[in-house]
């Protein structure tokens, strides 16, 4: 058995042959894992220099200079690496005083920080697998973004308590601004908010949960989503980043209806996770400094703030080193081109616009497909894999120790 | 020109293309450098094949595929989140550093401009890439 890498479920019962270039015997890969199997054979990096292909001892070479003599490097990325190379990662970090930061700092991270210090109550997915009778997607649309959540765990499968699971005995809700792909296949279920109106949205269900007429949206629509909630034995929602982004600074109104509901009956949240190990990167930065993400060395202990984010720090850090991302893909266009201006290490496996831009390029073995560790689901079970085909690459973790021991 | 607020997200295929190390293909354009719109937004723009999205200032300026699909209400467009959306997502930070990928506001309109693949945008934008 393997596991897919390819988003933040970490699916353990994947079977699957890479040999010859081709891959083949696959079970249980959904689309998108599919994709990342194939990756193995398309659009693989190789160590260059400003363009030109050197070997690998170059590249790392290369890579300790620029961050030896840069005075506020920025070491960004992580949230497709292993526990094993994050940890190295943060001490590469606290060794050059540099900022480090992932991906969750323009996504989850403001959500996952207050799982993570218990103000928001959570549980893992066989919990929901074997108890939920309600799941709430808000602002998530996992039929294209995590593809099996719905098969192994939250609606389809039969769990210890639920056994007739969604036949009869779970629901599924949707509240988005648009009839996503999982919103077809809860039609009924679907409440749809404007843009940024999530925050309320959540003060007309506080209200129809006091037994109050909401002031806004469909009333018939919000007395009916109250009653669901309250029928509920054992919700569990979901939030994904049409939610976060809606709520920003206002998490606060969130974390409200989740204590009024826990006051009635069982509800449980769990941040949906994009890549495989952001959250193994948010919980190991906590441990070592008491913040998730966005943290500066500079002067020996750790800072914390927006400042360090990776959008702001693009803008004043003089190099940047980014393992396992794409920001010049991901991120709005100012922040990429600041950072496509910097003297940029990229390590990734395959190529992107990101390694395209950058200075020096090292390739790294795809975790879990050539490389094995640890990595933490969605819902904070840690993960442990093997490799399933042998590569000549190094993984992440080597490399960093490699740029370490150079420094 | 109209104005919409712009909504971004994941799609499947954006999903497999990206996890398959395809972001620089046909597909992957094909696939992400497209702009869903309501149907009645849609025919009121006479159903152009390819829109200009521009942030409101008129500074950053993106042509894509366009499409009416309902899964989107009337004033709102869907771009798959990929390069050519943050073109024009709003970079505001708020105290939280985070960039506005859902509700940003921009103007939509008919265009005879081409589409380019990823490469080619990067060219264009920072002159720069190969
Ligand atoms: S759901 Fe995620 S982890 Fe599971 S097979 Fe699909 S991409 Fe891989």
């Amino acid at each position: 058995m393997a596991t897919c890498t390819g988003c933040s479920l970490l699916c353990e019962d994947i079977e699957a042959e890479l040999s010859g270039g081709k891959l083949s015997k696959v079970k249980n890969l959904c689309r998108k894992g599919h994709g990342h199997f194939q990756s193995a054979f398309s659009e693989r990096t190789v160590p260059m220099i400003d363009g030109k292909k050197v070997d690998l001892d170059q590249a790392i070479a290369r890579a300790a200079e620029i961050l030896r003599s840069a005075k506020s490097p920025l070491l960004f990325g992580w949230s497709n690496s292993t526990l094993e190379a994050q940890n190295v990662g943060i001490s590469l970090a606290e060794k050059l005083d540099a900022t480090i930061d992932d991906t969750s700092s323009f996504c989850q991270g403001i959500l996952m920080e207050r799982i993570l210090s218990g103000s928001i109550p959570t549980c893992t997915l066989d919990d929901v697998r074997n108890y939920a009778d309600v799941s709430i997607f808000w602002g998530a649309d996992p039929s294209s973004s995590h593809p099996r959540h719905l098969s192994r765990f939250s609606y389809y499968p039969r769990g210890d308590k639920r056994q007739k699971s969604y036949e009869e005995e779970r629901t599924c809700m949707v509240v988005d601004v648009r009839m996503s792909a999982t919103a077809t296949l809860c039609k009924d279920y679907l409440f749809r908010v404007p843009p940024g109106g999530d925050a309320e949205f959540i003060e007309a269900i506080l209200s129809v949960l006091e037994g109050k007429i909401p002031r806004l949206g469909d009333k018939k629509k919000m007395i009916e989503l109250g009653g669901l909630l309250k029928k509920a034995e054992w919700g569990a929602i979901f939030p994904g980043l049409g939610m976060i982004y809606s709520l920003q600074d206002n998490m606060e109104v969130f974390e409200r209806l989740i204590a009024r509901l826990n006051e009635i009956t069982t509800f449980k949240v769990i941040p949906m996770a994009g890549h495989f190990n952001m959250r193994g990167f948010n919980e190991l930065l906590r441990e070592k400094t008491g913040y998730i993400n966005r943290v500066s060395f500079e002067g020996g202990a750790a800072s914390h703030g927006p400042e360090n984010s990776v959008v702001a720090a693009a803008k004043t850090c003089d190099a940047a080193l980014v393992i396992g991302s794409d920001p010049l893909s991901s991120l709005p266009f100012g922040t990429a081109r600041a950072l496509a201006r910097l003297p940029l290490i990229a390590i990734d496996p395959r190529r992107s616009l990101t390694t395209d831009a950058a200075g020096v390029v090292i390739p790294a073995a795809i975790s879990g497909l050539e490389a094995g560790g640890t990595a933490v689901r969605m819902d904070g079970v840690k993960i442990k894999f093997e490799p399933i085909i042998k590569a000549d690459l190094p993984a992440d973790e080597q490399i960093l120790s490699r740029i370490m021991e150079a420094i | 020109m109209m104005q919409f607020l712009l909504n971004t997200g994941s799609t499947i295929e954006e999903g497999r293309l990206a996890k398959g190390g395809s972001k620089l293909s046909v597909d992957y354009t094909q696939e992400c450098a497209v702009c869903e719109m309501n149907p009645e937004d849609y025919e009121a723009m006479g159903s152009p094949e390819r829109v200009l999205v521009s942030t409101p200032d008129g500074k950053h300026r993106v042509a894509v595929y366009a499409y009416a699909g309902p899964s989107v209400c009337c004033g709102h467009i869907f771009m798959p989140r990929a390069i050519w959306a943050n073109v024009v997502v709003d970079p505001e930070t708020f105290s939280t550093g985070s960039p506005l990928y859902k509700g940003s506001p921009v103007m939509v309109e008919a265009t005879e401009e081409d589409v380019l693949g990823a490469e080619d945008l990067v060219h264009k934008l920072y002159g720069r890439g190969r």
